[in-house]
């Protein structure tokens, strides 16, 4: 089964020339998951036999001379706040685990199985998508797939250690704050948050609304543009997201190669760097260099950016979840519980200036845009942390671990900007860590695009040793990512 | 920081006969508290105020009356005090008890004592394996390997203490318990021991229960302090902030009665009678009869223990909330939200932490164009 291609593009690649059929590939996929999944408690539900039955369609259909899809008989793996038909979606909380399955799809999930893709099941996260380590009381932490003593970052943990791991080469996950992105740090993938409004987040369960994006996790750049291509598209029939912003679609794939030629990069400087460690700070300014950064920009009043993410995310995710709050708060993730009940009783006001703040700070990055195409900061301010720890210290200060992980993501979604992530290894490094490629609004290109150029320098990449499972890592370290 | 141990309105009652008449003794009184991973809490209050009482009820070795406990979010309080032997919770709550000479079998050496908790309580099985525990635990409470294969009177009242200490802490507990763990030693021996409980705080990654009358004590060791009058607890706050700013009657009553304290004599209880655990008029503060304070309403209305500030909560009617306080209280009225003491604590600080980010954003000062007039028409 080691023979198998690991990446999405080699899989879909090697189904369409007939090399492989979509079996044998769901087949070693559903063994790697059994033999790994116990150790990362990436999985909280595997569906063997939907694989199974997508994987026999493909090839009866190839069988039959349809032509290939995108994403042929690559396996796939969705945060648990997406719905699978027939299946209840438990957003990781206990709270929901009572809930009558869902009927259909979610939005994304119908879109990776129309593009060929095999879903091999349900991922951990952290309860309600509150949290940044998927250290999940009730579902259990996921641990991250390189120091099995580590978390895998959140809240879409299941994601970042199934990829990292080389169970799937593509996850779908959630991002309101950081959740894509801080998992795509620690564990060492890529990732993408796509624009705020890009992608249709209907069938998945919502956190904050006016924040919340979903998107891929992947093996390599070129996956994650693969899976990226696959999801576009407006709401679809029936579609219920009042803010998908219903754009065509925009291909990313070909362009990639392009790499980086004719754009102007900048590294973020000032609040990025003082709130990253000298790793991470390292890690971005060696993505700066290789891409040729033409400087350091420093971004106003990013703290207060921050603090307003924090205090929206709080105040809507403690609306949506009042009742609840109310009527069974035994069945809340204890870590999050009480910052939503706060986030409930806040007075009015505060979120009222935290809304005014954002179109402010929308404004004002956005005219930094006209004269730089990327911007690039670290993902986040450390590598992985240990399950349970407590505190982190960062220049010296010590911060509360869980929710500071999100401190450099936070100002960045809260504005809806696209930001891919690419995984760096440095120099003696035993653990990755991620760098932001920032983009202006709808330019997932241009974010993509830094990706692949920065994977194809050799700088950024899933590991190049493995995992300490020996799982054989993408062939993502030659010089032709594809 | 989690929380470990969660107690809800935690109630023992025993039946007592008075004068033929079936009475009840209200030892515990609906106790409200928690203690986080990592924490250690002090217990201080008078004798016969319910400490040792409260200690038997968490240690399941005393069936509770009414109430609820939990630990690492499991409801324990309702494991039969007398199924605890086989419990697999008893190796997670340890216990060290008052007095050495009477917790060890006289027939067992230290080693056979310690390592008899090995066996009862862990998985750990082989001579070698148990004895290297053994020495282990030895080794961090400070008794020479070759006292180990002494009998109990052949060993000081110190070094009883440290068998006592070692057999507790050999099956790695998350809650060690110790009910006045140095009351019977000599004065000398009882610094060294404290000491000792000091280090053994910062290496173990465990929580503790401090059961002291000794404010002093207390306030070395503890993180955290709770005050406890007749069953219930008054008060309740960071050790520091508790001995420094006393905020309820009876912790200033005991602040000012230390000797060499700066307390005020005006603190001090007055003369009148306690009042009796049996059969308490529930509407009446306890503290009511001793209190320098005291007056009509106290006599009418219970004080409830309520949060006056962060990490803050007393039970008096004259220390008011903050505004933040009152703030919350009245936005969980407004939303019919009851939570209990514990998350009670735990919301101020994370109602805190929302303000503390409301501050930054309001710290930016926005130009007026950012910030549009109402638009009323479409
Ligand atoms: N088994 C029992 N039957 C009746 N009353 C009891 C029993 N055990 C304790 N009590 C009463 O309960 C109350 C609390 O006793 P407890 O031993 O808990 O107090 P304490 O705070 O530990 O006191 P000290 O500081 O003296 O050890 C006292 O009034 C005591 O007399
Ligand atoms: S409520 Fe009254 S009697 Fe009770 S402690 Fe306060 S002042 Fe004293
Ligand atoms: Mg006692």
């Amino acid at each position: 089964m080691s023979d198998f291609p690991t990446t999405a593009t080699a899989i879909a690649a090697a189904f369409a020339r007939g090399e492989v059929s979509a079996r044998e590939i769901a087949t070693a996929t559903l063994e790697r998951i059994a033999a790994h999944n116990p150790s990362l408690n990436a999985y909280t539900a595997i569906t063997a036999e939907r694989a199974l039955s997508e994987a026999d369609a493909l090839d009866a259909a190839r069988a039959r001379g349809e032509p290939s899809k995108p994403l042929a008989a690559v396996p796939f793996a969705v945060k648990n706040l997406f719905d699978i038909a027939g299946m209840t979606t438990l957003a990781g909380a206990r709270l929901l685990a009572g809930n009558p399955p869902a009927a259909a799809d979610a939005a994304l999930v119908q879109r990776m199985h129309s593009a060929g893709g095999l879903l091999t099941g349900a991922l951990n996260m952290d309860a309600l998508a509150y949290g940044f380590t998927t250290e999940n009381t009730h579902y259990g932490a996921t641990r991250n797939p390189h120091d099995l003593t580590r978390t895998a970052g959140g809240s879409s943990g299941g994601c970042g250690a199934a990829v990292a791991a080389g169970l799937v080469p593509i996850a779908l996950g959630s991002d309101t704050n950081g959740s894509i992105r801080v998992p795509a740090s620690l564990c060492g993938v890529f990732g993408l948050k796509p624009t705020y409004g890009r992608l249709p987040r209907s069938g998945s369960f919502p956190f904050v609304h006016g924040l919340d994006h979903l998107g891929p996790l992947a093996a390599s750049a070129a996956d994650l543009a693969l899976a990226y291509d696959a999801l576009q598209g407006p709401n679809g029939e029936g579609g219920r997201d009042p803010a998908c912003a219903q754009r065509a679609i925009e291909t990313t794939t070909d362009s990639l190669v392009r790499g980086l030629e004719g754009l102007r990069v900048a590294r973020l400087a000032g609040y990025f760097d003082d709130q990253a460690s000298a790793t991470a700070r390292t890690a971005s300014e060696r993505a700066a260099q290789t891409l040729g950064s033409l400087g350091d920009i420093v971004l106003p009043e990013v703290a207060a950016a921050r603090a307003a993410a924090f205090v929206i995310t709080a105040a809507e995710g403690g609306a949506l979840h009042l009742q609840a709050l109310r009527e069974r708060p035994d069945d809340f993730e204890p870590l999050s519980r009480e910052r939503l009940l706060a986030g409930a009783l806040m007075p009015a006001l505060w979120v009222e200036q935290a809304q005014k703040l954002r179109t402010w700070f929308r404004r004002r990055v956005l005219e930094v845009f006209r004269d730089v195409d990327l911007l690039i900061a670290p993902a986040t301010p450390v590598t992985a942390t240990l399950l349970g720890q407590e505190t982190m210290v960062i220049n010296g200060r010590s911060l509360r671990t869980r929710p500071s992980m999100g401190l450099l993501t936070q100002p960045i979604s809260f504005i809806g900007l696209p930001v891919a992530v690419a995984p760096l290894w440095l120099e003696g490094a035993t653990l990755p860590i991620g760098v932001q490629l920032i983009a202006a609004p709808w330019r997932e290109d241009i974010c993509l695009r830094a990706a692949w150029a920065l994977q194809a320098a050799g700088v950024a990449g899933v590991s190049p040793k493995g995992t300490s499972f020996g799982v054989s890592p993408a062939p993502t370290f030659d010089n032709d990512p594809r | 920081m989690s929380q470990l141990l969660e107690a809800i309105d935690v109630v023992k009652c025993f039946p007592v006969r008075i004068k033929g008449k079936k009475k009840l003794l209200h030892a515990v009184d609906g106790l409200n508290f928690h203690i986080d991973a990592g924490e250690t809490v002090g217990l201080v209050g008078e004798s016969g105020c319910g400490k040792s009482t409260l200690v038997r009820l968490l240690t399941r070795t005393l069936d509770i009356t009414d109430g609820h406990v939990r630990f690492r979010g499991q409801g324990i309080g309702l494991i039969a005090a007398r199924a605890m032997a086989d419990h697999p919770l008893r190796r997670e709550i340890q216990m060290v008890f008052q007095d050495p000479t009477d917790s060890l079998n006289p027939r067992y050496t230290a080693r056979q004592a310690i390592a008899e908790a090995v066996h009862l309580l862990t998985d750990t099985r082989g001579a070698a394996a148990i004895d290297s525990a053994v020495e282990e635990a030895a080794a961090h409470v400070g008794l020479p390997p070759e006292l180990l294969d002494r009998y109990p009177h052949q060993l000081s009242g110190g070094q009883k203490a440290r068998v006592g200490i070692a057999r507790a802490i050999v099956v790695k507990p998350r809650l060690l318990v110790l009910d006045e763990p140095t009351a019977a030693l000599d004065v000398s021996v009882q610094a060294v021991i404290l000491q000792l409980l000091d280090r053994l705080k910062r290496e173990m990654n465990m929580s503790f229960l401090f059961v002291s009358h000794d404010l002093n004590v207390v306030r070395l060791l503890c993180d955290r302090v709770m005050v406890m009058y007749l069953g219930q607890i008054v008060e309740s706050g960071p050790a520091r902030e508790v001995f420094e700013r006393p905020l309820h009657p009876y912790t200033r009553a005991l602040i000012a009665s230390l000797p060499g304290g700066h307390g005020n004599d005006s603190d001090l209880l007055v003369g009148g009678d306690p009042q009796s655990p049996i059969d308490p008029d529930a509407h009446r503060c306890r503290l009511f009869g001793r209190c320098p304070r005291g007056v009509e309403r106290c006599q009418t209305q219970a004080p409830p223990l309520r949060e006056i500030s962060r990490g803050r909560a007393a039970a008096c009617h004259f220390v008011a909330p903050t505004q933040r306080e009152v703030f919350v209280d009245a936005a969980l009225a407004v939303h019919k939200v009851h939570v209990t003491p514990a998350r009670r604590a735990a919301l101020t600080t994370e109602f805190d932490r929302l303000a503390d980010m409301a501050r930054q954003v309001q710290s930016v000062r926005l130009p007026d164009d950012d910030a549009p007039a109402p638009q009323y028409r479409p």
